[in-house]
């Protein structure tokens, strides 16, 4: 019990990933599988920021005098994160593009179907 | 000097900048351009590769952040090599890509955009190959997959945006499963530069969670490199793109992959004699043994050109990973040659393959019946090359599989030698169907009509050629890679 | 005694010229049938004049070796002549030439005659290269590009028969080049190096069950090409292609690269003695003896003329192996003198099963009633080989059969005596009723023989007249049985030139 009140963010995200992950495989509309990766990535971002949290401070890391650095986040969990979101942005964004394109040719958006027309 | 290494990225990232504004109609200049980001930054590897191999390893850490700490690009023995490698065939692609697409799209805007994402899949490769941390190498793949997918649907066939939508999905997916990798690694470790991981390795006391971790970061690039369970997108993709995108996804984007799974297999080296290690290994194993095979029968079973090639890479990919997955000293030497070996073979095969189908626009052996009249020199570098992807002396398939063999049985793993020679033998079948489709089958019903010569142009001839002599020349003097892969090996173990 | 100088540079020399060879023709393809024809006679006579510049050397028991460049660690691209490698290199490079001047009557009317040149040239010099390498690596270099280089030659005529024969051979030889590979990796394991040496490099401290498996391998590697029992499936089949393919390649170049192969690992890899402490010697004694029966019996069952030579060659090289593996002074004399006779007797044949096809359209044994009246000539040089194979007392095969049977006797093998005697006797079987056929029965149709070129009997005749020669005169036959000499007191005594 004191484990899962300490992880509460870990185990979320490993919630939000096995439902991002299941989206991707389960459902054949492409836009859904997208909203799955989209989920799982959410899930892997909130887990670094868990990293980030080292001795529990909350602090920006300014170090200066009486501030411990067990006070502060660790900021690279947070640089990496925001470069993360910017790609996921940009896939997002392209693998829609996609979609509309596939759904102008080919009137459908299931996977299934698509395949069989391959 | 050390900014060398951040040059080399920048320079055809601003061609992918400026490409784009120059204007709608100048698709000539975009070109232009290209090849000239390509040519530099490829001088530049040149110099850096001199550099690196007279004074060792280079390192120049972005911001002067700590190593531990900040983004870091560094060139060792084994970056520099394949850097010279896959650039050299970046190179050869952009010129051979001219002519090919000129053909392919009749629009000057998408030529140009065509242009800027082959700069940004120039920018990407050196940056992945130098990256010193694993997030930057996740960074700069990604950067590249996104390039690759928008250049496996630029074509005008419908297809490609499928085979394209379907390869974001997976490897966005790997790429997650990379950066989840990543996290419980640094979490674990308290690092992702390469070179601490690998100083820290032999005093983790808490070895399980990170060699999960590993191996999901080993799932990731797996599916970069269609390794043999994840390689679902490979053959459509490759089929679909046009052919210089084939050639870049066979010839550099799953050897990026192997790249990355090699970069992991060296830290896992290190915990070698820790307890679930033989189990990760093992299977590692046992998935490239099954790629071989499974992508050496597929390309027996396919009836389109360019679907045969994409499934014996699927094969191919299988050879890399088995070397590197040994882990004997051998087998690396092995593994790691075969990246640089099947990257020249394999971007020759696909780029003639596509000198093919730009003049005759037939894609399956049925089709490409007595071509080999018509397109000498063409199918000429397709019959010289399939002998490497053999593995025939002495061209440079069989230094490779030589070494990977020995590593197997080095690993007492004799098996695994009978299924990589096995894995040859049946590439000999395919090989053999593309040969009497090209040459021996009777032309016109067995009526000798001589067939007028119809070549491709000069700017793709060359850059064939030129990669073609390379698979003969690194079989002859594969001393040459080997002896700075040597010194990497016996660094690592 | 290693002899320095210009000699050395000989051997890749040899080897080099038959490939240039092949290039200037394919870059004079578009050029007539005769420019052709002189580049590859002369090129021939080139290579046979620069074996016999060898042969003073060999002859007083030099050897000459040349190194070219590192392969592998401790692995050379290398050439090495010693007696054995040389009377191989002498043969094919003899019987080459009387090939090449054959080729151009044979192949006048021929669709693709550049490609036929560009892929026969190849073959010779990978033919040379063998015959001259001085490691096992060497060997397997050119014995693999010698494999790709046959199948266009098989598959000369693209018809869909050609290719499915062409698609065998190639599975058959890809499947032998891959253990052969698989052997290669596992002595180089083993011993560190891949040289040839006298008495066998491969330590017998290895453990037994792993030299055995390696032997297989090697016994699959080479069997396929030198037609050991179960191996032999490709060669009848393979007989599709053009005669003087046939000829050269699957009664001399091809078949002979794979018994040399099989006589290099058992001499200068395995060793002979290491051979008997397996008891591997046995085994191998036992697949020749299966092979020359075997393929004695097949040979009685063909219809077709050229079906029958192939089932023949498959049994007569055993007899090679059989000699060698004795190792008895005789029985590896008359291995020798065997690998020397067995080809000259057969290219005689299939030169003359050429010119009888060219002359009468005949290719079925059926149909060979009344020929000795047709075409006298051909039936006569025919006859002398077809003789010389038997064992005819007075012809080649007569002397090197003998030494085997000696060589069987010195090792107290008579079973093995038995087996030589009854694969005699079979060959008698089959040949003595087709002369008898085409001298004695008559002609079903009335329809006479061409004439023929003095460019396809020439050959004939003179291969003809050397089985005989070889038979009869005792210092023709001086040549060869001093150099089989030499090799048999090399591999006796481990004596190293």
């Amino acid at each position: 019990m004191e484990f899962f009140l300490h992880a509460y963010y870990q185990i979320a995200a490993i919630i939000l990933f096995f439902i991002g992950f299941y989206l991707l495989i389960v459902t054949p509309n492409l836009i859904k599988k997208i909203l799955g990766i989209n989920i799982m990535e959410t899930a892997v971002f909130l887990f670094l920021i868990s990293l980030g949290r080292i001795g529990g401070g909350q602090r920006a890391p300014i170090l200066h005098e009486g501030i411990r650095w067990t006070e502060c986040v660790n900021p690279l969990p947070q640089h990496m994160v925001i470069l993360g979101v910017l790609m996921t942005l940009g896939v997002t964004g392209f693998a829609l593009f996609l979609v509309v394109k596939i759904y102008a040719h080919y009137r459908t958006l299931n996977s299934d179907k698509l395949r069989r027309m391959l | 000097m050390e900014k060398i290494l951040l040059l080399i990225v920048i320079i055809p990232l601003m061609g992918a900048i400026i490409a784009p504004l120059l204007g709608q109609k100048k698709s000539q200049a975009a070109f232009m351009i290209a090849l000239i980001a390509a040519l530099l930054s490829w001088s530049l590897i040149v110099f850096l590769a001199g550099q690196v191999f007279s004074h060792g390893r280079i390192s120049y850490p972005l911001g002067n952040w700590g190593a531990s700490w900040g983004i870091e690009l560094a060139a060792d023995y084994l970056t520099v090599v394949l850097l010279l490698t896959v650039n050299s065939i970046g190179l050869l692609i952009t010129i051979y890509s001219y002519s090919y697409i000129e053909k392919l799209l009749p629009e000057a805007k998408r030529r140009i955009y065509y242009y800027c994402l082959l700069c940004m899949l120039l920018a990407a490769m050196p940056a992945f190959l130098m990256a010193g941390d694993l997030f930057t190498m996740f960074v700069y793949l990604s950067l590249f997959s996104l390039a690759a997918v928008a250049l496996i649907a630029i074509g005008r066939e419908r297809q490609a945006i499928l085979a394209g939508l379907r390869y974001l999905i997976l490897s966005t997916t790997g790429g997650v499963l990379i950066l989840l990798g990543i996290a419980l690694l640094s979490y674990f470790t308290g690092t992702m530069n390469l070179n601490e991981l690998t100083k820290r390795m032999a005093h983790i006391t808490n070895v399980k969670p990170v060699l999960v971790a590993i191996s999901i970061i080993i799932i990731g690039f797996g599916v970069k490199a269609a390794l043999f369970p994840l390689h679902l997108w490979l053959p459509d993709a490759h089929g679909f793109a046009p052919s210089p995108i084939s050639a870049i996804l066979s010839g550099i984007l799953i050897e990026l992959g192997a790249y990355g799974i090699l970069r992991c297999v060296f830290l896992l080296v290190q915990l070698k004699s820790r307890e679930i290690y033989p189990f990760i290994n093992n299977i590692l194993c046992w998935m490239s043994v099954l790629a071989i095979i499974y992508g050496a029968v597929g390309a027996i079973l396919q009836q389109d050109l360019k679907l045969i090639l994409a499934y014996s890479s699927v094969s191919q990919i299988g050879y890399i990973v088995l070397g590197i997955a040994l882990s004997s000293y051998y087998g690396l030497l092995g593994g790691m040659l075969h990246i640089i070996n099947h990257a020249v073979m394999k971007s020759a095969l696909f780029l003639s393959a596509g000198a093919l189908l730009y003049k005759t626009d037939k894609r399956t052996l049925k089709e490409l019946e007595g071509v080999g009249k018509q397109m000498p020199y063409s199918a000429g570098a397709l019959a010289l090359t399939g002998i490497a992807i053999v593995g025939i002396p002495p061209a440079c398939g069989f230094v490779s599989e030589w070494y990977i063999c020995m590593g197997a049985i080095q690993a007492g793993r004799m098996g695994f030698a009978i299924c990589v020679l096995g894995g040859s033998f049946l590439s000999t079948i395919y090989y053999l169907r593309i040969i009497n489709a090209l040459y021996f089958k009777p032309v016109n019903g067995g009526k000798d009509t001589r067939v007028a010569i119809n070549e491709a142009p000069l700017g793709m001839l060359v850059p064939i050629w030129i990669l073609t002599f390379a698979s003969l020349w690194l079989g002859i003097f594969n001393r040459w890679p080997l002896q700075w892969l040597e010194k990497m090996v016996a660094g690592i173990l | 005694m290693v002899c320095g100088g210009v000699f050395p540079l000989i051997l890749p020399l040899t080897v080099l010229v038959s490939y240039l060879t092949a290039f200037l023709i394919w870059i004079l393809r578009d050029k007539p049938a005769q420019i052709h024809n002189r580049a590859a006679v002369g090129s021939a006579l080139i290579n046979l004049a620069l074996v016999l510049c060898l042969l003073p050397g060999i002859w007083r028991e030099a050897a000459f070796s040349c190194n070219l460049f590192t392969f592998i660690p401790s692995v050379d691209i290398a050439f090495r002549v010693d007696g054995l490698g040389y009377l191989f290199a002498l043969i094919a490079s003899f019987y080459w030439l009387l090939t090449a001047i054959y080729s151009v009557e044979y192949m006048r009317n021929d669709k693709f005659p550049a490609r036929y040149w560009f892929f026969l040239f190849l073959c010779m010099g990978s033919v040379l290269g063998i015959a001259f390498a001085a490691n096992l690596f060497t060997l397997f270099l050119f014995y693999e590009i010698l494999t790709i280089c046959t199948y266009p030659l098989i598959v000369h005529a693209q018809t869909p028969q050609a290719i499915k024969a062409g698609r065998k051979y190639l599975v058959y030889s890809m499947a032998g080049g891959t253990a052969l590979m698989l052997s290669l990796v596992i002595t180089y394991l083993l011993c560190g190096h891949l040289d040839f040496r006298p008495g066998g490099i491969l330590p017998d401290s290895a453990s037994y069950s792993i030299l055995r498996l390696l032997f297989i391998t090697f016994m699959v590697g080479f069997g396929v090409k030198s037609v050991i029992f179960p191996l032999h499936g490709w060669l009848p089949d393979a007989m599709i292609a053009p005669t003087p393919v046939s000829a050269i390649l699957h009664a001399v170049a091809v078949v002979k690269a794979g018994v040399y192969g099989i006589l290099r690992i058992v001499i200068d890899i395995f060793g002979l003695q290491l051979l008997q402490k397996l008891h591997l010697n046995e085994w191998l004694l036992a697949l020749a003896g299966i092979t020359i029966i075997g393929g004695s019996l097949m040979a009685l069952r063909q219809t077709n003329l050229k079906k029958m030579l192939a089932y023949s060659t498959i049994s007569q090289l055993s007899y090679i192996i059989l000699g060698v593996v004795m190792a008895t002074p005789s029985g590896i004399i008359g291995g020798i003198l065997q690998m020397l006779y067995q080809s000259v007797m057969k290219i005689s044949l299939f030169f003359c099963a050429g010119a009888i096809y060219r002359q009468t359209g005949v290719s079925e044994i059926a149909d060979m009633g009344g020929l000795g009246e047709k075409i006298p000539l051909t039936m006569f040089a025919f006859s002398i080989a077809a003789l010389g194979t038997i064992g005819f007392p007075g012809t080649a095969g007569f002397i090197s059969k003998w030494y085997l049977a000696m060589g069987a006797m010195e090792a107290g093998r008579f079973f093995m005596v038995g087996v030589i005697i009854s694969g005699t006797l079979l060959n008698a079987g089959y040949y003595l009723p087709l002369l008898y056929k085409a001298f004695f029965q008559e002609s079903l149709t009335r329809q006479k023989g061409q004439a023929l070129s003095l460019l396809m009997t020439g050959p004939c005749l003179l291969t003809a007249g050397l089985v005989l020669a070889l038979g009869l005169c005792l210092w023709v036959h001086k040549l060869p049985l001093h150099l089989a000499q030499n090799i048999a007191e090399g591999v006796l005594y481990f004596k190293c030139p």
